[in-house]
């Protein structure tokens, strides 16, 4: 049952005469009034919002808060919890219950943050049949915004919900039509979260880590790459907060990919920028990227570990713990490290400086090659030759080929997944889409093959460390060695599929299509030798 | 979905006040409850406030699946729905037995209801019969109030041993006191010391209170009109131990 029947009330409109109308005109009876907090959540990145829906606590008091998720515009909930105590942060926080399953696909690791909170006082009425059943419920609300600083001095919302009795639907209209042609109350135009957020001045979505670039196709190089660089920036300074809180590992993880990808465009748009900055920038950007290394490793092992652990035979099980407990020592450890590293001198000069670099109009004319070229020339430019570095190094790999082929064919794929995402407005989207959907089923392959050879090797070191600290059994060496097994097992199943991933990436369609967008420009560079 | 039934073959042991109380718990914790009031007599539909009378009658419900979801009532509670009784319920044992597979029946029944609920109650009607033997098939457990009385011990091995004659002992069994008096000597013996062959016998149990027998005039699961009573604090704890019976592993 998929219900949405709320209304506005004006603020002329005095509640207690609003309820006397009703009870003139139908049998209900005042239920509860509460005062309770409402806060709405969504992750970092706005995953409910995006996949189209609320979730919503009302809280009592300190100890008990009820949790609902619900579509948005929709005021019927899908599912809800009882909790206790805590708020909700993280899936594990809620009952094992229906609303679990549902947002765990959603929300996975992601941590659950309040968007919006709001005071709340609740007259609920219970609409009544002759035998005094409840037939349907009117929630009159009135919500007061909590500011910026958490005093509850904002806006306020006021608001008339109807909410429907299964099997007694019928009721429900009845009492929706009773307020709209005699009380004369008007629809809410939308959702009370939206309307919420729009009074706290705060816009759904406004996180993305998407590179999600208009770029004009005919404008200079320089010009279009610093809006590139500008973005990636921007995603940077958008997740230092979180990370420095610790709140979830994809603060971090969205950090990293942020600063992998502003290396790659460095790399990649040659003779744009003049040559000592560049270097600069890239030897600064390496060592950012080396000192956050460990600390999102752990996150990673930590996340695989409900994998790991299926991996290892049932018995072996319980033996990972120690494994479990040195991870989380460790990941605490090189979270304080990164901390310090966000701190630093060198990281706060290297954001200045770039910032400082990035702001700087570009001259109009430059001594460099590229710097005033059309920037799709150079994407195009760039893109067709690095498919074309793809496509020389995969269809050279066989059998015998050692790992470090593919691990180059890896760092390829990965420099020509960032080009064609920066590049992506300038191009047909559906093209696009295509493409990235190609490369992705291959960068997804050899990933697998380097993180389970990577992850193996790694086991097996902590396997060791932890092993000369004494602190296990012999089961736990086990375990873990039946883990690496596993994992040298998968890798070499990654292995042996690379042929057919790879075939598919490099079938004539996709070749074409990599033609037919990005060759045209290139044409005539001199690098251009191989067709 | 966990499948608990309320059921006792003898009548008038709290097999309804079990469903309505224990039902009206666990929807409080948060889980998605159905009482399916199987009982002709409409007891938890009375509780409920909800008319027995459904359309069509159980005949129409056993042969279009689907409309097993449209019959169901919203409580006046939270995750809280009932299926009503019908009087026609009487029907339902001649319906069973049209069908070739008859222990069954009931499976297809309720199979739309797995995606939305986490637990359905059944509150039985005192009988052995073909709709109980149906019952049994679909349940996880049974719970089966007991009244510390030596005739009722005998009923409830009577159930033990039908249960292993008609190899229905996938359906996990967990009796428990009903009723309990202590100011009778006799009570007090049985539920200090059960007999050997109820092992099973749950710790928890209910003891015999005016606030229970209110639920007819309150027309409401107890916990919400005497929440602080001991019989509430009883209900709590059985749902506890229900609960941690179902999360067992069995042999
Ligand atoms: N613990 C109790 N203390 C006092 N009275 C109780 C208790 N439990 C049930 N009763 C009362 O005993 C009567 C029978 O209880 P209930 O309807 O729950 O049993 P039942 O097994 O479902 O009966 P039936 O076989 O008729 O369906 C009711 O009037 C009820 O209020
Ligand atoms: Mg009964």
């Amino acid at each position: 049952m998929s219900w949405n029947c709320q209304f506005d009330i004006p603020g002329e409109i005095n509640l207690r005469a609003l309820i006397r109308n009703l009870q003139e005109l139908v049998p209900c009876s005042v239920e509860s009034e509460n005062s309770l907090s409402r806060t709405f959540y969504d992750t970092y990145d706005w995953r409910l919002y995006a996949s189209g829906r609320v979730m919503e606590e009302l809280r009592i008091n300190k100890n008990t808060a009820t949790t609902y998720l619900r579509p948005l515009n929709r005021t019927t909930a899908q599912a809800c919890a009882t909790t206790t105590g805590q708020p909700i942060r993280f899936l594990c926080d809620l009952p094992q219950h229906d609303m679990r399953d549902r947002l765990a696909p959603i929300i996975e690791m992601r941590a659950l943050l309040p968007v919006a909170r709001m005071r709340c006082r609740v007259t609920s009425l219970r609409l009544l049949d002759k035998i005094e059943k409840t037939v349907a419920y009117l929630d009159l609300e009135e919500n007061r915004l909590a500011s910026a600083s958490g005093r509850h001095r904002g806006d306020i919302i006021r608001r008339a919900s109807v909410v429907p009795v299964k099997g007694y639907v019928a009721d429900a209209r009845r009492l929706a039509r009773l307020l709209s042609e005699n009380m004369g109350l008007e629809r809410a135009g939308s959702d009370m979260l939206i309307t919420a957020l729009a009074a706290i001045g705060r816009k759904p979505g406004d996180y993305s880590s998407k590179v999600d670039v208009q770029l004009d196709p005919h404008a200079h190089a320089d010009v279009a790459g610093k809006v590139v660089l500008r973005r990636l920036l921007e995603i940077m300074q958008a997740n230092e907060n979180g990370i420095r809180q610790n709140i979830d590992s994809e603060f971090l993880h969205d950090f990293r990919v942020a600063v992998r990808r502003t290396r790659s465009a460095l790399g990649q748009f040659k003779r744009v920028f003049p040559e000592r900055a560049v270097n600069r920038y890239l030897r600064d950007f390496q060592w950012l990227q080396q000192d956050t290394g460990p600390a999102r490793d752990m996150d990673v092992y930590l996340l695989n570990f409900a994998t790991y652990q299926s991996l290892v035979e049932p018995s072996l099980r319980p033996a990972l713990a120690p494994l479990q407990k040195f991870l989380r020592q460790n990941r605490d450890t090189q979270y304080r490290r990164l901390t310090r590293a966000l701190d630093s001198v060198r990281y706060n000069k290297l954001i200045t400086d770039w910032q400082a670099f990035l702001d700087k109009p570009s001259p109009g004319t430059s001594t460099l090659k590229n710097a005033t070229r059309p920037v799709v020339d150079v994407a195009s430019e760039r893109i067709w030759r690095l498919f074309r570095r793809a496509i020389k190094t995969g269809g050279a790999i066989s059998d015998d080929s050692p790992a470090q082929e593919l691990h180059e064919l890896r760092k390829t794929c990965k420099k020509l997944r960032y080009m064609v995402e920066f590049s992506q407005s300038m191009y047909p989207q559906g093209d696009i889409k295509k493409l990235v959907a190609a490369l992705k089923q291959l960068q997804n392959n050899l990933g697998d093959f380097n993180d389970y050879q990577v992850q193996s090797d790694v086991l097996q070191q902590f396997s060791e460390k932890i092993h000369a600290r004494g602190t296990d059994g012999p089961q736990t060496l086990m375990a873990i060695g039946n883990l690496v097994a596993a994992l040298r097992h998968k890798r070499e199943s990654a292995r042996e599929a690379f042929y057919s991933h790879y075939r598919k990436f490099a079938r004539p369609r996709v070749a074409a299509r990599f033609q037919r967008l990005f060759r045209h420009a290139a044409n005539g560079s001199r690098d251009d030798n191989m067709q | 979905m966990k499948v608990l039934a309320s059921y006792n073959i003898k009548g008038g042991v709290g097999k309804t006040s079990t469903a309505v109380n224990l039902g009206y718990l666990a929807a409080r914790e948060g889980a998605r409850v159905l009482v399916w009031d199987l009982d002709p007599q409409g007891a938890a539909s009375f509780y409920f406030r909800v008319k027995p009378k459904i359309k069509g009658g159980s005949k129409r419900l056993l042969r279009r699946k689907r409309e097993i979801l449209d019959t169901i009532k919203g409580t006046d509670y939270r995750n809280l729905d009932l299926l009503p009784a019908d009087f026609s319920n009487r029907n339902l044992e001649l319906v069973l037995d049209h069908g070739n597979k008859r222990r069954r029946g009931l499976r297809k029944i309720i199979k739309p209801l797995r995606d939305h609920y986490d637990f359905l109650i059944i509150d039985c009607a005192p009988s052995i019969s073909l709709v109980s033997e149906n019952v049994f098939d679909i349940s996880d457990a049974l719970l089966v109030p007991t009244i510390p009385t030596t005739l009722s011990l005998r009923t409830l091995s009577t159930l033990i041993d039908f249960r292993v004659k008609h190899g229905l002992s996938d359906v996990q069994l967990l009796p428990f006191f009903s009723m309990v008096d202590r100011r009778k000597n006799l009570h007090r013996l049985i539920v200090e010391r059960p007999p050997k062959k109820l092992s099973m016998m749950l710790d928890s149990y209910i003891p015999f209170a005016s606030e229970v027998e209110k639920m007819g005039v309150r027309r409401a699961p107890l916990a919400t009109y005497a929440g602080h009573s001991r019989a509430a604090a009883a209900f709590e704890q059985l749902w506890d131990e229900v609960k941690s019976n179902l999360e067992k592993p069995r042999d």
